[in-house]
């Protein structure tokens, strides 16, 4: 079994858990059990970054959006207590609609999949000459740290501040007034 | 030959691994399907060793609390099976191993029977890139871990988070509104504690300049993190503390209020699962503040070169038991948090610390301060940050770590011919005669400021644990100003 197989395998693998995690998601008559499979389903496109020699990306991922947006969903699910324990049908009179739209879409998807010319050696001429040469044998974080706070630094540093925004926002909505 | 898709060089499963592969090739298998065979071997034999090292060191670590806790409540403790009581938590494994598992009617029983594995595999998996040591094998500088993931410390995080999914799956789950309840407070605790958390280990990963577990360890070769960090080594103990949902923060589990917590349900080995992982998590903490600010496996090797493995994994252990003391320590000393209180201390008082405590560090490291060099070699002298790039990408880790701790002392950039490429290493005297005179004000100055930093956190720590009597409140002070401002309106 050579590499590339296993790659396969494992890429075969992490595709299944992600379609079926997907799948659970919107079929799943128990809200809180949608929210389980969509936790599968992220876990399995961290699998896809592991196996593009992203790691970062994963680990990102899975604290992300595993560790925190996904608890905070489960927050809001456990905490409206009446859909909480009580099988809803998860569908309404949008079924037809959505079922178009959704196959339009995947259409789409599919077009501009096949008629992508998919590029194998894609240099990246963003990083010193020397750091180019290295690029091969550098691990990712380093290079994910390179982008961020060399070539991309004006996109890091206004995404900082939206966030720094978001932020103060938030403080301001939930600060209650004494007097009113 | 090199591995097929092999992990880069780095501890003793490579010499495993290549053992076993020219085993199987003797007994006239291809190569490709010696070295899969070898690397299955491989991974056999890593899995078996860490669930046999988790099994008796939570065994151990059990004890060792009912041990040490009898100890601060002056009486004896479990001191009857076996010499000094070591055999009571196999009896007491044994015991729950043969428990009827109970499901209660109500609960769910996917959700109720995934949870406790849930629960336990994350704390199994922060094993993978914990360093427990160093060894030479077959004259090669090799380091004890299973995997040096250059994102450790991430990938840390990362599995930690996942574990609080299955708390909320064991309290969602058993449909009691204890723990439901008990779920909750954990994950509000978990994630306000993760802040703090992740902001104390940014003040490493800076000094270290990688996320790599064996990296981290290797920065501290010249001084431990905890002097220079002590600041962020308090921050990380508290969130570990809360991390794990040991006293005082063990709110989640509160029995006064909560009968057991999101466990209350459970019987037999899956109540056994979620106290092991507790325990495991435990050793884990620990074993990650050894491995952040207390230098790792580094330490006095007394028994030279050849018995590194075995000094090198007695300091480790000996550093994480101390840890483990001190936890059980502080819960044989502390009450309960309030829950307000607990929300408050994280966000109010453990967030600002930290982020000062990163702007102290960043400093430090963009200076040159002596006390940050983060990379290996001598007090006064650091690496040039370009070679040390130069020498991660150029050169494999082992010849690297050779280089900087087998030789002898080089004076003056070094040429290193390998295989790749040459790497000159270029050093940088940052003893303090070399200094300017600039340099020298600046790092007088930052030297009291950081000082006064820490004598002022150690002050406000001593008055939250001492309950001195407060400063007048808040609202007090803020109605008397605005109601001068009120007044003045009307």
């Amino acid at each position: 079994m050579s590499p590339a197989d296993l790659i396969a395998i494992y890429f075969y693998f992490f595709a299944a858990l992600a379609i079926l995690g997907a799948l659970g998601v919107v079929v799943l008559r128990n809200i809180f059990h949608s929210v389980l499979s969509m936790i599968v389903c992220l876990f399995a496109v961290a699998g896809f970054f592991v196996l593009l020699n992203a790691e970062f990306l994963a680990a990102v991922q899975v604290i992300i959006y595993v560790g925190a947006i996904m608890v905070l969903i489960i927050f809001a699910i456990l905490l409206s207590t009446r859909i909480m324990r009580r099988d809803i049908v998860q569908t309404n009179a949008y079924v037809l609609p959505g079922i178009i739209v959704s196959l339009a879409f995947l259409v789409t998807t599919f077009f501009v999949i096949i008629s992508t010319r998919f590029v194998e050696d894609y240099h990246v001429p963003f990083y010193p000459a020397w750091l180019a040469e290295a690029s091969e044998k550098l691990d990712n974080t380093m290079i994910v740290g390179w982008s961020l706070m060399a070539t991309y630094s004006l996109p890091f540093e206004i995404a900082s501040i939206l966030l720094l925004m978001a932020l103060i926002g938030g403080v301001v909505l939930a600060h209650r007034k004494e007097d009113d | 030959m090199k591995a097929l898709g092999a992990a880069p060089h780095n501890g003793i499963l490579d010499w495993l691994f290549n053992w076993f592969y020219n085993l199987f090739l003797n007994w006239n298998m291809s190569e490709a399907s010696a070295a899969a065979w070898a690397s299955g071997m491989n991974q056999l034999i890593a899995f078996l060793i860490i669930v046999i090292f988790i099994v008796v060191t939570v065994l151990f670590v059990v004890l060792f609390e009912r041990r040490v806790l009898g100890f601060f409540q002056i009486r004896h403790g479990p001191n009857r099976v076996g010499p000094q009581g070591l055999f009571q938590t196999v009896a007491d494994a044994l015991k729950l191993l043969q428990k009827e598992d109970i499901m209660p009617l109500a609960a769910e029983p996917i959700t109720y029977n995934i949870a406790p594995f849930a629960v336990f595999v994350p704390s199994i998996l922060a094993f993978v890139v914990i360093p427990m040591g160093a060894a030479y094998v077959g004259g090669s500088y090799n380091v004890l871990i299973v995997r040096d993931l250059n994102i450790g410390i991430l990938y840390l995080l990362a599995v930690s988070s996942v574990a609080l999914i299955g708390f909320l799956m064991a309290g969602w789950g058993s449909n009691n509104k204890y723990a439901l309840i008990s779920a909750f407070r954990n994950a509000a605790q978990i994630i306000s504690y993760e802040v703090p958390m992740i902001l104390a280990i940014l003040g490493v990963v800076l000094v270290a300049g990688s996320t790599s577990m064996v990296d981290i360890v290797h920065s501290q070769s010249v001084v431990w993190n905890i002097v220079p960090q002590f600041v962020g080594f308090l921050i990380y103990l508290i969130c570990g503390l809360a991390e794990t949902n040991r006293c005082p923060f063990d709110l989640p589990e509160a029995e006064s209020e909560l009968v057991a917590g999101f466990h209350t349900e459970y019987s037999g080995m899956k109540f056994a699962l979620f106290f092991l992982a507790e325990y495991t998590n435990v050793f884990v903490i620990s074993a990650i503040i050894t491995t952040l600010f207390l230098g790792g496996w580094k330490g006095p090797m007394f028994l030279g070169a050849g018995g590194l493995w075995l000094t090198s994994i007695f300091w480790f252990l000996a550093k994480t038991y101390i840890m483990v003391t001190i936890f059980v320590w502080l819960r044989a000393t502390l009450p309960r948090f309030r829950v307000d209180h607990l929300m408050g201390f994280a966000w109010k008082f453990l967030v600002p610390v930290a982020v000062v405590n990163i702007l102290v560090i960043g400093l430090g490291v963009a200076f040159s301060h002596p006390l940050y060099m983060g990379s290996p070699g001598n007090i006064n002298e650091r690496l040039t940050a370009d070679a040390r790039v130069v020498a991660l990408t150029q050169l494999s880790s082992s010849s690297i770590y050779n280089i900087m701790f087998d030789s002898e002392k080089v004076e003056g950039p070094v040429r290193i011919i390998e295989g790749n490429g040459t790497v000159d290493f270029g050093w940088i005297n940052t003893a303090y005669g070399a200094m300017s005179d600039d340099m020298k004000t600046f790092f007088w100055a930052y030297n009291v400021f950081a000082f006064l930093f820490l004598i002022l956190i150690l002050f406000t720590v001593w008055k939250v644990i001492r309950g001195v009597k407060r400063a007048p409140k808040l609202e007090v002070m803020w109605s008397a100003v605005s109601g001068g401002e009120a007044d003045a309106k009307a």
